[in-house]
């Protein structure tokens, strides 16, 4: 343990005097203040503006006038889909989906206004958040720091001569990956340490314990992650004579992993699960929706049953006898078995979603970047569950609101002269307004089990690696 | 005389040439290159053309869709029934038509819905639909041929070219080169223009398979394509020369073009995107939706004047029809839905210019930064850019406009749903290849390229000048190379 230690000091001294390391993490460190405060300066708009228009939507409902209860749901309402709660540090999927959703009668609108429809084309190259430079970078400058760590003594044949002083040669080839790591974690966690202050200070973020929880949890993995990066890295480099060499492998590793398959996977998976474009579920849906025929029409057996039935509940002959208003039951069933549809063809998509996502996670295991990409976006709460059960929420909330408007038509207005009629204003104000509910840390990890699997055995491969090749430069 | 001695002129360069072109034909990281580039272009094309492929589908769906409902609205109605009511459900496809060159750069494909249904109702809320792809995919960026040529093939040329002169002193050769008769500095040029043409053949070999694959038609786009590729290649060629200029390690080298890599082609672009969104924001989009809807809904509570005045006066061919003032009518319903749109008409304007001042100023930042600029050029060419985006809007209020006139004459004449000639409406056509834009990003390229082209005097100065000071030095150095070997295989036994 003691050569363990001795070790990662000369690693993290020898990191310390080389000037491109010093430089790079210099750029780099700017870059994830920089990627930070931009992503702050966003996500700070992006709440403010959306918890005020939902508050102007919300009081232009209240302040409607005397209305028929079904104009009033066609004037309908709107929900905003606010920020994840760490969508400040990786806003994962959120740029490319809808904040708006108009919420109106017969019809589950999807949701509109994402950042990405109102980008030019430099939203191809992506943003640069502090996860970006945390997934994709802080790897990077690990393998810069580290390809030389075995390959370089080799070279200058200070590692046999360690060796044949009977330093063991896997406190040698951990120590070298620790002392990269700790070089990386020495400037890296007091600039991460402070962007979490300066969210709290700024009320990105509320501090809670379930606040507490993400941000440890994604400490933890990003940890995982950074290590055995670091242990990688000195694998690779133990496995060649010649730094050069070595750096030339670590980039090609580099390139491989954390840029050309992650696009490539995503894509692939895209490609093999088909799931249906706007234009096809709308269609399918409103093939759905048109198989249940019309409402109006006499001869629809489904309607005819229920008005059969309902004047047989209120032992009446006929439906201007009934003391309810039968427009308004006719109401309340075509919304329950639109939404019917509505809620299966948009499951069916959320599922397609997740089988492609899946299918591009099972590279996760060859790619770590895809692990953890997951890991980080689920407990950010920017990932694909997260926004599908907003979406959902958001829908129910919709059905909630019109089948309450459609009791109104009900029970408030008479069958004949309907459309003449109003209730009064003073209604609206009885509608709860759409309050979005942000899922608990356990929800978000729920759905993380596989990549989480992925990142512990990607850390304990690079080890057992490291080990390996300890033996073996043993033995020869 | 002279003929012997322009022989001996040329004789090592026809010699050293040859040996290089044999010593890279052996190297196994130039048939990897070859590849990968190969490999990957391959895996471009082919996202390129599924996804483009599903697009297509979508449109036929969508135009499927439209014989579905009339069918359907021909059996829940009666030929006397309302018009106007059948004219709420009624919607019209529109779609944006992909070019042949739509794979080769998907950019903002799929993000602006290709395929759409269009209702005769008010266009504002109907004008920004979001396409609703798996947002992952969309997040982690589609793997086209585009990214192959902007983002990897730069990290090839890199893999190739950075040891073009470092390569004699891994391989402790640099004296005995330095010992031939030939300026550096040529010799350099001479070796990375081999590799040049090596990876350029295999590129241009990638884009005749682009171009067979995608059936595009053989007009002066080819021509753009594989300008604008070459060029971009040989920038990143340049720089590499630049770069070995300094004589450093292999090392340094890979490192210091590594962080021009991502600077150029990951780093700027991404601040640049987010740093100009919060710079120049595109505000209004759903304020202006808001508004619209705000101001239609009103409409129902006021007298119907307030909506037939303002809509007489934008339409006076229909000011002489009797609205009923009192209940219900088409007319007063159609015309709240034109009025709505047209209380918002400045505030679209308004979102439509913020959106094109967005993609000029994309195109100026393409000036400084040649990945930026290989990106728009190619999505210009492919029709997946903003501009293209901006245009089939406009197409769609355009064909909006012409569904009005033509169904106007129905609603305002009062008459029945005989009187609708579904099969004679006009049609949406459109298709990316009838935008005329400007290619942008050419200027950035050309810039680059000269700019590097008139830095090449300065390292070739610089090469030739550290050869003829350190050439002894190196001789020394590469003297006691043998005593150190010796030394380290002493250290191995």
């Amino acid at each position: 343990v003691r050569d363990l230690w001795t070790n990662l000091w000369h690693e993290l001294r020898r990191a310390r005097r080389q000037r491109t390391l010093r430089l790079s993490a210099l750029l780099l460190g700017a870059l994830l203040v920089t990627g930070f405060a931009l992503e702050a300066a966003r996500y700070h708009n992006e709440r403010r503006t959306q918890s005020g228009l939902q508050a102007r939507v919300d009081a232009e409902w209240r302040n409607q006038p005397d209305r028929h209860p079904h104009r009033a749901s066609h004037f309908g309402t709107y929900a905003f889909r606010p920020p994840g709660p760490l969508g400040f540090f990786d806003p994962g999927i959120e740029s490319h989906s809808g904040t708006l959703t108009f919420l109106e009668p017969h019809q589950r609108n999807l949701p509109a206004f994402s950042d990405a429809a109102e980008s030019s084309e430099l939203l191809r190259f992506g943003r640069p958040s502090v996860a970006f430079v945390l997934q994709v970078l802080v790897p990077l400058l690990l393998f810069c720091t580290t390809f030389s760590s075995v390959a370089g003594e080799r070279e200058a044949g200070t590692w046999q001569l360690s060796l044949s002083q009977g330093v063991r040669a896997r406190s040698l080839l951990l120590g070298k990956a620790l002392g990269a790591l700790a070089a990386v974690c020495v400037w890296l966690v007091p600039l991460l340490g402070a962007s979490w202050l300066a969210a709290l200070a700024g009320g990105l973020a509320r501090p809670s314990w379930g606040l507490l929880g993400r941000s440890a949890l994604l400490a933890g993995a990003y940890l995982v992650y950074l290590a055995s990066c670091a242990l990688l890295g000195v694998w690779l480099s133990s496995l060649h004579r010649r730094p050069q060499t070595a750096l030339l492998s670590a980039l090609a590793l580099w390139s491989g992993l954390w840029i050309i398959l992650p696009k490539m996977a995503a894509s692939l998976a895209a490609d093999g699960v088909p799931a249906p474009s706007r234009a096809e579920l709308e269609s399918s849906i409103a093939r759905a929706v048109r198989g249940h025929g019309d409402s109006h029409d006499p001869n629809n057996a489904h309607f005819a049953d229920l008005k059969a039935t309902t004047l047989a509940r209120h032992g009446v002959d006929s439906i201007e006898e009934l003391p309810v208003n039968y427009a308004g039951i006719v109401m309340t069933e075509g919304e329950r078995i639109s939404s019917e549809e509505f809620d299966a063809h948009h499951e069916q998509l959320t599922a397609a979603y997740a089988e492609q996502n899946a299918r591009a996670l099972e590279l996760g295991l060859f790619v770590p970047l895809l692990a953890l990409r997951s890991f980080s976006m689920s407990l950010a709460g920017t990932d694909v569950p997260h926004i599908a059960r907003f979406d959902a929420d958001v829908e129910k909330y919709r059905y909630r609101f019109i089948q309450q408007l459609n009791a109104l038509h009900t029970s408030e207005i008479r069958w004949k002269d309907d459309k003449a009629q109003r209730v009064s204003s003073s209604e609206w104000s009885r509608f709860e307004a759409f309050r979005p509910q942000s899922p608990g840390v356990r929800w978000a990890l729920r759905h993380v089990s596989r990549p989480l699997a992925a990142l512990v055995i990607w850390l304990c491969l690079a080890l057992l690696a490291l080990l390996l090749s300890a033996r073996r430069s043993l033995e020869s | 005389m002279t003929q012997k001695a322009a022989e001996r002129h040329r004789a090592p360069w026809v010699t050293l040439a040859w040996l290089e072109l044999r010593s890279l034909w052996r190297r196994r990281l130039a048939w990897i290159a070859a590849l990968a580039l190969l490999g990957m272009g391959w895996a471009g094309i082919a996202h390129g053309l599924s996804r483009v492929e599903k697009e297509r589908a979508a449109i036929r769906v969508g135009a499927a869709e439209l014989g579905d409902q009339a069918r359907y609205l021909s059996e829940i109605t009666r030929a006397n029934d309302d018009l106007g009511l059948l004219l709420y459900y009624l919607a019209m496809p529109v779609s944006q038509e992909p070019s042949a060159w739509a794979p080769v750069a998907t950019g903002l494909r799929g993000i602006h819905p290709a395929s759409r249904q269009l209702r005769f109702l008010g266009l504002v809320p109907q004008l920004y639909q979001t396409e609703i792809g798996n947002p992952m995919v969309e997040q982690g960026g589609h793997f086209d041929l585009a990214v192959v040529l902007v983002l990897l093939l730069p990290m090839l040329i890199i893999a190739l070219g950075h040891d073009v002169c470092s390569r004699d002193d891994d391989l402790g050769l640099s004296a005995a080169v330095r010992a031939e008769s030939v300026s550096q500095s040529r010799l350099i040029a001479m070796r990375l223009a081999l590799r040049a043409g090596w990876l350029s053949a295999v590129l241009i070999a990638l884009l005749a398979v682009a171009v067979a694959t995608l059936r595009v038609p053989l007009d002066r786009r080819i021509a753009v394509l594989l300008c604008a590729t070459l060029g971009y290649a040989a920038i990143w060629w340049l720089v590499v020369y630049l770069v070995s200029s300094w004589r450093r390690s292999s090392v340094f080298n890979v490192l210091a073009l590594l962080g021009m890599w991502l600077g150029a082609c990951v780093l700027l672009p991404a601040l640049l995107h987010i740093g100009s969104n919060l710079a120049w924001p595109v505000r209004g989009g759903v304020e202006l939706t808001l508004e619209q809807r705000m101001d239609m809904n009103s409409r129902w509570d006021r007298p119907k004047s307030d909506t037939l005045n303002p809509f007489f006066q934008r339409r006076p061919e229909w000011a002489g029809v009797v609205v009923p003032s009192d209940s219900f009518s088409w007319p007063w319903y159609y015309a709240m839905h034109e009025v709505a749109d047209a209380h918002v008409a400045a505030q679209v304007a308004e979102h439509r210019a913020a959106l094109e001042r967005r993609s000029r100023w994309t195109a100026r930042a393409a000036w400084a930064l040649p990945p930026l600029a290989l990106e728009l050029l190619l999505e210009r060419l492919a029709g997946n850019d903003l501009t293209t985006a901006l245009v089939f809007r406009d197409s769609i209020a355009t064909y909006h406009e012409a569904l009005r006139q033509a169904i106007y004459p129905s609603i305002f004449g009062y008459r029945g749903l005989s009187a609708l000639p579904i099969d004679r409406l006009p049609r949406h056509h459109f298709s990316s290849d009838q935008v005329d834009a400007p290619l942008p990003g050419w200027a950035g390229l050309l810039g680059y390229l000269l700019l590097a082209l008139a830095l090449v005097p300065l390292a070739a100065r610089r090469l030739d000048a550290v050869d003829a000071s350190e050439s002894t030095e190196a001789m020394t150095d590469d003297a006691l190379a043998p005593v150190a070997e010796a030394g380290r295989g002493a250290l191995r036994g």
